[in-house]
């Protein structure tokens, strides 16, 4: 009873003061009275209702169950025309409960028709005229405008079969196929079908998609060459879902894929002078490689440093001339979610085995592809950097199940992943004298993006969670993960994810929640990447530490390997496991726009009083003596001017020689009959309080960003000393907007600083001082360290200045 | 008028955001405009501007490039009670590395009766169409915020 009174005399309180914020709750539940926020609601209405396929724990439930779609496809390319044409052969298996009466299969390609939605609902990005001046178009997008008007693209649907050769029906929507079946698919029934299918591949450099072609019309061969990259090449099921049904969302060209788990086997026809990458292990080594290649690779599996299987040389002669005939190189890749592949003749192809002792797959051949361009940058650091994201990503995560894991080089675009197999951009740059170099930034961009890529063959390749509805849950937990491995690579390189960098999103009044819909993210990169990254970080390194965070993170992962985790599957095994309610930061970082903003508004010191009048009339004593003195009196002393009684020093009483700290056995009198009034543990108390004499302090904290964090402090002592104070976030559980905490220490404070590492993305740094500091700008900083400091030397140029000897400055004057 | 710029490289997974702070500094009584960019983004924007082979870690010829492209891309007007607009003489402070950014630095005086700001903020968005520029206005502990994204060139913001 008396701790519901004191609940609700603290929210009238924070009515009183907060009045006016508007505060609501979704699904629902409302505080109509006053405007107390509970922060720390648990998100019970907000999460979906735990059931037999997801559990409460976060894990997969006792009747969990996901489709499995098979895929044997051949496919040719066609250099000349750049055009792809295919039969694939699906086989689909019904293991959800339900009977379907149709298929939904997703036809990326035809992103890029003229009519498609994502091409009409795409805005005119450049200026809008001025008055009295004309317009701006970039040639960059007339030149992509007038490749729309001429390009054919989206796929041709030729024929879509039975097994027996009898058509089916079908209806195209958008980048979407319903495909009508037969006879209605029950639960645990499959169907088999065959779609002849082609189209062309669109121009990387002109579209930005994730899967092109690339022409080097400058190169020795008559008409030039070509790098393929191929992927979204195939008609490919939609996934049907316990959550969602049909995830059959138009592809827009943000949101990326969700994706069924199956086995492939695929025989790619192409040039026979190409080299062929893809996803899953060669089949037919034999038949389109040399014994020399084969030899090679087998002597890469043990080898220290990445053997070439094909030579720089070697790529070259290869690219000098083209052939008219064709190979067919046939791979096979079980348990995937998507299959990807690269093709050219330009490239050089290097491996390295990556051993994993005692795990279901000891041998995991790293392997790189890339033209010239990419050069030593890449023959150097590619393979290496697969292997270490491997062995980093495993740590965290699983062994890595699949028995290759690769990097190709496509120029124009930045990276793009696939099961076993990314598309990377970093290239080099070809100087006058025929060389070619790389800046530090382009290897930092490689070394970055090559890990990124590869740790998406975790998640969501084998973590499949879903790309289209939650971008966050691979490309956030991928870029948290790629930032831990990008230290282990190297620590002197900067990498993502430090709480700091985050702030001016999170304070920009434009933005959304993390939990949004990837087509609807405003700023996709900051939101879906960097927040959700940061939050790991902090979640990892602030919140719950590092055993527990990883712990439960192992936990989540290994629960969903080759498996279809949701958010709330995510938010829920990262508290079953750590034993570490996180209902609230999940809601502060991931549902709403707060951002972190601590201030420490106020300290003030208290004293016991002991009530002993010997004591206590002296301390006040010495308070009184230390105020500031009357500016008047000080000023006629400084005068000279003398006053009467200093003046007459033979007139003197009892008041001259006693003041009104004056001790009497009055009083001393009634401090021992308090004394004697006191119950035992209270005469305990007051005598441990007065010999320990300790310093108390009420700090006052009030909460500007909205988000509860918890409150890190470093206070420093009188002495010199300096100690740290962790304050849990449930500290502002009843009062979220302020909170007081008394501090008792022995020694005197001088000054306390909130989150001194910050750590915590605390917006405002200035509030965080008390007492308070000016913090400079940026531009203050830069000005008085003598602009820009020792940072960004060109020192690989300047390393080669002569020294000036004596004799020189002789000259010189 | 065409704007004549090469063909970019496209990343998908490269972030292309960059992020000004516009900060009316009462301490030094200027508007401090702090532009902040990934050091390879810009890097690979300033080879499409400038052509290959710059180096913004490495060499301050290249990086005060870069720092000169960000200016002329980049305007605050000012408009007072009488709708009347003042462009500001944003005189150029210089550009920096700081781990993975590039920052580039400009400042004006603040004078009296600015009611509203209308920002231009081009940076990388003539390069890439998808680049999309933050800019928070800090002022008297406010922030408000223009996000240069999709079709915006010009955003006006009351203060």
């Amino acid at each position: 009873m008396k701790k519901l009174a004191l609940i609700s005399g603290l929210a009238t309180l924070a009515a009183t003061l907060f009045f006016g914020s508007s505060v609501s709750f979704a699904q629902g539940i409302q505080q109509t009275k006053g405007s107390f926020e509970d922060k720390f609601r648990q998100l019970d209405e907000v999460l979906p209702t735990p059931n037999v396929y997801r559990t409460a724990s976060g894990q997969p439930g006792h009747q969990y169950w996901q489709q499995e779609v098979d895929y044997n496809i051949d496919v040719t390319l066609d250099e000349n025309t750049q055009r792809i044409s295919g039969t694939e052969t699906i086989t689909y298996q019904n293991n959800s409960p339900d009977t379907l009466s149709y298929l939904w299969l997703q036809l990326d390609q035809n992103r890029f028709r003229a009519d498609s939605m994502g091409q009409m609902s795409s805005t005119f990005n450049s200026a809008s005229p001025e008055p009295g001046s004309p317009a701006r178009l970039s040639l960059n997008q007339l030149r992509r405008l007038q490749y729309m008007e001429d390009a054919d693209h989206g796929y041709e649907i030729r024929s879509i079969r039975d097994v027996r050769g009898n058509d089916l029906s079908y209806t195209v929507v958008g980048t979407l196929l319903r495909l009508d079946l037969e006879r209605p698919l029950r639960s645990g029934q499959d169907v088999e079908f065959v779609v002849d299918y082609a189209f062309n591949m669109v121009d990387g450099e002109v579209l930005s998609p994730r899967g092109g072609y690339e022409y080097f019309p400058d190169d020795e061969k008559e008409g030039g060459n070509y790098l393929f990259a191929v992927s979204q090449w195939f008609p490919r099921l939609v996934a049907y879902t316990d959550y969602e049904g049909w995830t059959n969302r138009e592809f827009l060209g943000s949101g990326e894929f969700t994706l069924e788990f199956g086995d492939y086997e695929v025989a790619i026809t192409v040039p026979s002078d190409h080299i062929v990458a893809a996803t899953g292990e060669l089949q037919n080594a034999n038949q389109v490689l040399s014994r020399e290649q084969r030899d090679r690779l087998q002597e890469a599996e043990t080898a220290d440093r990445p053997v070439f299987i094909v030579t720089p040389e070697e790529a070259l002669e290869n690219e000098r001339e083209g052939v008219d005939d064709t190979k067919t190189w046939r791979f096979a890749a079980e348990n995937v979610r998507d299959f990807a592949w690269g093709s050219s003749r330009k490239f050089i192809w290097d491996a390295k085995g990556h051993h994993q002792p005692g795990a279901e797959r000891e041998l995991v051949m790293a392997m790189s592809f890339y033209p010239r361009e990419g050069g030593t940058l890449w023959s150097d650091y590619s393979t290496e950097v697969v292997i270490h994201t491997l062995e980093v990503y495993s740590r965290f995560s699983f062994d890595f199940p699949y028995p290759t894991a690769q990097s190709l080089n496509a120029g124009f675009l930045g990276g793009m992943e696939y099961p076993m197999m990314t598309f990377n951009g970093p290239r080099t740059t070809l100087q006058d004298d025929g060389t070619r170099t790389y800046s530090l930034s382009e290897k930092r961009f490689l070394i970055g993006v090559v890990i990124h890529e590869v740790g998406h063959f975790y998640f969501p390749m084998i973590v499949n969670s879903d790309e289209r509805q939650w971008t966050w849950m691979d490309e956030g937990i991928n870029s948290y993960l790629d930032s831990v491995a990008g230290r282990e690579w190297d620590a002197e390189i900067p990498w993502g994810v430090e709480p700091k960098f985050i702030v001016d999103y999170m304070v920009s009044q434009n933005q959304v929640p993390i939990m949004t819909q990837s087509d609807s993210v405003l700023r996709l990169g900051s939101n879906a990447y960097a927040k959700p990254a940061t939050a790991l970080n902090i979640l990892r390194e602030t919140i719950m530490g590092r055993e527990l965070f990883d712990f439960a993170f192992k936990e989540y992962s290994k629960q969903w390997k080759f498996k279809r985790p949701t958010p709330s599957d995510f938010f829920r095994i990262m508290e079953e496991a750590s034993g570490v309610d996180l209902d609230w930061f999940f809601r502060g970082w991931f549902y709403t726009t707060d951002h972190v903003d601590i201030s420490l508004d106020r300290v003030y010191q208290m004293q016991i009083d002991t009530e002993n009048p010997d004591i206590d009339y002296s301390r006040q004593r010495e308070i009184d003596k230390a105020l500031p003195p009357s500016l008047y009196i000080e000023r006629n002393r400084n005068e000279g001017r003398l006053t009467w009684v200093d003046r007459n020093t033979d007139v003197r009483d009892f008041y001259d020689d006693n003041d009104q700290f004056t001790v009497t056995n009055k009083e001393r009198n009634s401090y021992n009959s308090f004394l004697e009034g006191l119950e035992d543990w209270e005469r305990a108390a007051l005598d441990r309080a007065v010999s320990e004499d300790l310093n108390y302090y009420i700090l006052e904290f009030s909460n500007v960003g909205g988000l509860v964090m918890p409150i890190i402090l470093e206070v420093e002592y009188a002495n010199g000393s300096k100690e740290e104070i962790r304050l849990p976030a449930e500290i502002w559980r009843r009062s979220p907007h302020q909170v007081k905490k008394l501090l008792v220490v022995e020694n005197e404070i001088i000054n306390i600083i909130v989150d001194p590492q910050q750590e915590t993305s605390d917006a405002d740094i200035e509030n965080n001082y008390y007492p308070r500091r000016i913090i400079p700008s940026r531009i203050e900083s830069f000005k008085s360290e003598g602009r820009g400091g020792l940072l960004g030397r060109d020192i690989m140029q300047d390393i080669k200045t002569e020294l000036k000897t004596e004799d020189d400055e002789d000259e010189d004057n | 008028m065409l704007l004549l710029v090469s063909a970019p490289s496209s990343f998908a997974h490269e972030q292309k955001t960059a992020v000004t702070r516009i900060l009316f500094n009462p301490n030094t009584g200027n508007i401090e405009v702090m532009h902040r960019f990934l050091v390879h983004d810009a890097e690979h924007a300033a080879g499409v501007i400038f052509g290959a082979g710059q180096k913004l870690l490495e060499s301050a010829d290249s990086r005060a490039l870069f720092g000169s492209y960000v200016v002329n891309r980049f305007s605050i007007a000012t408009i007072d009670e009488n709708q009347k607009s003042t462009e500001l003489d944003l005189a150029y402070i210089g550009e920096e590395i700081d781990g993975q950014f590039l920052w580039v630095y400009q400042e004006a005086k603040i004078f009296d009766g600015m009611q509203a700001l209308r920002v231009v903020n081009m940076a990388l968005r003539d390069v890439w169409p998808d680049q999309a520029n933050l800019v928070n206005i800090e002022k008297d502990g406010q922030i408000y915020s223009l996000s240069f994204i999709g079709s915006s060139e010009s955003l006006l913001i009351e203060l």
